[in-house]
């Protein structure tokens, strides 16, 4: 086994609810909750949800883009909350993001080359606009764009082609970590696949590790080696991909799973849709006990007050379950 | 079976500066009676302005309902009056949207936006509409109907909201439900809510869909028949077990193979390369030739003729034509 890259422990990101004319903080929405887990060097770990879930939040907090409230992220052995701004920056050449939204997340003034090159040229790992000219050309061909495109703006591009860009960007300064934030749930279907076999290149060439964050099931089991299942702030289940989809132990997964349209049609005769009662609770009020109690099929009264172990129930595969950890 | 609906060669054309875009090009397709039929495609495609133009909802100008018949029970939605067309959304076709928080009118209750309908079309008094707007809210099992009639949208869920959409759309029993969408914005959990009310409630009234997505495995799910669309045009129509197992439009094995589904076993995934073309600038012929890998040289000079196979798969490629290598 190879050795950890990103550890997680007891990560927490509470955002304040401000309310009145003074702005008094008057709750706390609990996007990420205690969440504690790792990955290791060169795998992809999915991230699955439903929105509001926190897993976006979960992303942005690992990398600093939001400060937490709580916890430890170490990223290579380093403490990444305990860094100066200068080892910070150093950092971010290491650990890159990749945004859902391709439209959003381009400065549309800049053009391809500044847009991928800036960062280069920031951190030093080219020495002059030459050598950036060169290496973003080099950089977008890998990510499937030409030569004489690299002196376009955004607007000049397709969806699909965007996201190549952003793509592109995260690649330019050999990060080693990238965290995936929806990079391919805003793209059209035959669009996608590009994208995630782009995606799933670049890991193989530059042994790079993901934390591939999406709503989309059957995507993040395609890209992922190991899930983690994310319901209101916490990690209900993780576990390696295999084990997850066919063996799922929190009912929360076992739902969702049911849930998705499937168009293998030998697989839906067999298949039992389990159709969750009510909403999604507000992480502003989550449940008292286990967060899942109000819609499981399951609970028992333990759930409504206890909250159950995250414990490890078969080998790498944890589960955060009255009813798995055999309480009833 | 009998023919709810039936569009032949319906053309709706959008005016720009730029030109002319050809959103539904001469599209034909046909709803029976109590049958779902799904349309699928990527965006663009215009699937969205094919379902719009069957109630006569795209705004004109820009856009022109060009040429063609969309025939409901006989009678041709395109050539009725304003007044008749009126009387026929909402009552014979209503729509379900995407967006139930833009689809909602924010400042009137959820109470009053369903029984407008209702006095409307049903000619009922404020207060019967209002018991059966609570009915229907029961129906789409809406929790506490009492109270959330008096609701004003913000106040519910995304998943509630499409409910009382869905409650909005058959307060009078139409006979067809265009549902473009409706699960797109809502998560899985709700999603699989919201299919299955729908399956249960379609019995109920015995009201024909037209389900528009660009999610394969929703189609599968809920779709009698599947009508694939790219760029304006059908390239593909069959029933939905023939278009999973049978896909026989390169675009529509593309679309399939190029979906990652639960079942994926592949390391890599299909890719259709290239992009989805610009409608104000399509290639000439078969729009899908610039991706395609049988591409012919007849595929760039006129779009092919329709082939129908087995009865009732429809093709639109030349390689099911005469003198296809697939023929």
């Amino acid at each position: 086994m190879s050795e950890n890259i990103v550890e997680v422990k007891n990560l927490k990101k509470y955002f304040p609810i401000k309310s009145g004319v003074f702005k008094k903080t008057t709750g706390q929405v609990k996007a990420v909750d205690d969440v504690s887990f790792s990955i290791k060097k060169g795998r992809v770990l999915g991230v699955v949800g439903e929105s509001g879930c926190g897993k976006s939040t979960l992303g942005r907090t690992m990398l600093k883009l939001l400060d937490p409230t709580e916890g430890q992220v170490t990223f290579a052995g380093k403490n990444v909350y305990g860094m100066s701004r200068r080892e910070l920056k150093n950092l971010r050449t290491q650990m890159q993001i990749i945004f859902q939204d391709p439209y959003s997340s381009l400065n549309p003034r800049l053009p391809v080359y500044e847009i991928v090159g800036e960062a280069m040229l920031q951190h030093g790992i080219v020495k002059s606009k030459k050598e950036m000219m060169d290496k973003v050309v080099e950089i977008i061909g890998k990510c499937g764009l030409f030569p004489e495109q690299a002196s376009r703006y955004p607007h000049q591009f397709s969806g699909g082609q965007r996201q190549r860009i952003c793509i592109a960007r995260a690649l330019a300064v050999n990060p080693e970590f990238i965290v995936c934030d929806e990079a391919v749930s805003a793209l059209d279907v035959s669009i996608q696949s590009q994208i995630i076999n782009l995606l799933k290149d670049a890991q193989d060439d530059f042994g790079l590790t993901y934390l591939f964050i999406s709503h989309d099931l059957s995507v993040v089991k395609f890209i992922s080696d190991d899930v983690a299942v994310m319901y209101i702030g916490q990690i209900v289940e993780k576990g390696p991909k295999k084990q997850i989809f066919n063996n799922p132990l929190h009912p929360y997964t076992e739902a969702l799973l049911s849930a998705v349209p499937s168009f293998d049609l030998s697989l839906k005769a067999t298949k039992k849709r389990i159709i969750l009662k009510g909403d999604i609770p507000s992480p502003a009020k989550p449940p008292s006990g286990c967060r899942f109690h109000t819609r499981c099929p399951y609970a028992h009264d333990v759930c409504k007050t206890d909250v159950p172990e995250y414990r490890e129930v078969e080998s790498e595969h944890f589960a955060m379950c009255h009813k798995v950890n055999g309480v009833f | 079976m009998e023919k709810l609906l039936e569009v032949k060669n319906l053309k709706t054309y959008f005016y720009s500066e730029r030109g002319v875009v050809k959103a539904a090009d001469d599209v034909s397709f046909y709803v029976n009676k109590g049958e779902t039929l799904g349309i699928v495609g990527e965006s663009g495609c215009g699937k969205s302005i094919t379902s719009m133009s069957i109630a006569r909802l795209v705004e004109t100008p820009p856009g022109k309902y060009v040429g063609g018949e969309i025939l409901l029970n006989g009678e041709d939605m395109l050539k009725v009056s304003d007044e008749r067309i009126r009387q026929i959304r909402g009552n014979d076709i209503s729509y379900i949207f995407q967006e139930p928080m833009t689809s909602l009118n924010p400042v009137f209750k959820i109470g009053r936006q369903i029984s407008e309908s209702l006095m409307l079309h049903r000619g009922m008094s404020q207060k019967e509409a209002y018991k059966e707007s609570i009915k229907m809210l029961e129906l789409v099992k809406i929790p506490n109907p009492e109270r959330v009639v008096d609701d004003y949208p913000f106040a519910l869920s995304g998943g509630m909201r499409q409910r009382a959409m869905i409650a909005m759309a058959l307060a009078c029993e139409p006979k067809l439900l265009v549902a473009d969408e409706p699960t797109t914005a809502l998560d899985v959990t709700i999603q699989a809510q919201v299919l299955d009310l729908m399956n249960e409630l379609k019995e109920k009234i015995d009201a024909s869909i037209m389900f528009i997505t660009h999610d394969l495995g929703v189609i599968s799910e809920m779709c009698d028949r599947v009508m694939v669309m790219y760029a304006g045009k059908v390239v593909e129509v069959a029933t939905t077990e023939d278009i999973f197992k049978n896909p026989r439009h390169p675009y529509t094995i593309g679309l399939i193979a190029s979906k990652p589904d639960m079942s994926t076993k592949s390391s890599r995934l299909h890719v259709i390369p290239g992009n989805v073309p610009d409608l104000n600038n399509l290639p000439a012929g078969c729009p899908f030739s610039t991706r395609c890998s049988h591409v012919m040289d007849k595929c760039k000079t006129a779009f092919p003729e329709e082939v129908v196979l087995d009865g009732q798969h429809r093709i639109a490629c030349y390689l099911y034509t005469e003198g296809g290598s697939k023929q």
